[in-house]
């Protein structure tokens, strides 16, 4: 395991929207909730784990009101729980990532001051679970139909208990497609693939799902993507495939 | 032992000797390159990749199909 600087963040994706380009930095946190168990007669503090854990996201960024930009994003989200994907380690096949099954946006500020630019940030309360997983296919555009089957992720082992698999939609041109569908597939020995799970077909964007399913999923995992038909015309859809096996 | 299965979900294979031979060997092959062959549920197929069959019964996936029985009495039509 080695060392990972800002240039390393390959995506920071949140209900499909894509604000990496403006954003300058984001903190998350993981904690245990506990409660005081302190009782008489004890000098030190005692703190228990009450099972239950929670997830904290921040972000911050240059304020701008682009199509699908910052404001758009942020300003329309207060009270919305969304799903939410990003890496800190690039965007790249096989590499960590991380998932967040809702981000509830609790807050979003805007910070003006004297010879600076416009600063925006918000803040979230993770809804659910908050899940390391690895990046199936890449964020990046594609064509039509495709798979990364040959270029499988290797899970290093199957998941007797299933998993989660994310997708985030950042762009869809319709005009040459009416919906894609996207279908994780998988593999116990990277030769014979049979389909996992499939996401809801999309239509729209920027749009973000969770699935998840509790069927094994088996070491090697890929994706697929078909587009039905539309009224013609070029593709542009830029989407993200990741998966996250069950906790055991 | 039969050598012929029934597809029990839809699976995809390659059928290249020299690809199954790459994969084998851990080696890695484009998916372009791999030429797939598609397999519906219910379908009876015999080129199922040796080196899946094992995993794929075991999951439920496939299952053997028997070959089918000769019919008696049939060597050379003589009467007894």
């Amino acid at each position: 395991m080695g060392k990972y600087g800002s240039d390393k963040v390959g995506f920071f994706l949140i209900g499909g929207y894509d604000a990496l380009g403006v954003q300058t930095g984001f903190t998350e946190k993981v904690s245990a909730v506990t409660e005081d168990g302190l009782t008489l007669g004890v000098a030190w503090a005692v703190n228990l784990y009450t099972g239950l854990r929670m997830a904290e996201l921040s972000q911050e960024g240059f304020y701008d009101d682009g199509v699908n930009s910052f404001h758009e994003q942020l300003s329309g989200g207060i009270g919305l729980s969304r799903v939410a994907c990003y890496t800190v380690e690039g965007n790249t096949s096989g590499k960590n990532f991380i998932g967040l099954a809702g981000a509830l946006q609790a807050d979003y500020e805007r910070q003006l001051s004297l010879g600076a630019l416009h600063k925006a940030k918000a803040s979230y309360k993770v809804t659910g679970k908050y899940e390391q997983g690895k990046i199936v296919r890449p964020l990046a555009s594609a064509s039509a139909s495709g798979n990364t089957t040959g270029n499988a992720i290797d899970l290093g082992a199957s998941s007797p208990n299933g998993g989660a698999g994310y997708l985030q939609v950042t762009d869809l041109s319709t005009a040459a497609v009416a919906a894609m569908t996207v279908t994780l597939r998988h593999s116990a020995d990277n030769v014979t693939f049979t389909d996992w799970a499939s996401f809801t077909n999309v239509s729209t964007a920027p749009s973000a799902e969770r699935i998840s399913s509790t069927a094994a999923l088996q070491r090697y995992v890929a994706a697929k993507w078909e587009g039905s038909s539309g009224a013609g015309g070029s593709t542009n859809f830029r989407f993200l495939v990741g998966i996250a096996k069950a906790e055991a | 032992m039969s050598s012929k299965y029934r597809a029990l979900r839809p699976l995809e294979y390659p059928t290249s000797p020299a690809v199954l031979r790459k994969l084998k060997a851990g080696e890695h092959v484009p998916f372009d390159q791999r030429g797939h062959k598609r397999v519906a549920v219910g379908e009876v197929v015999d080129d199922v990749p040796a080196v899946s069959v094992g995993w794929l019964v075991e999951k439920g996936w496939i299952e053997p199909v028997a070959e089918p029985a000769p019919p008696e009495g049939s060597n050379d039509g003589e009467v007894r």
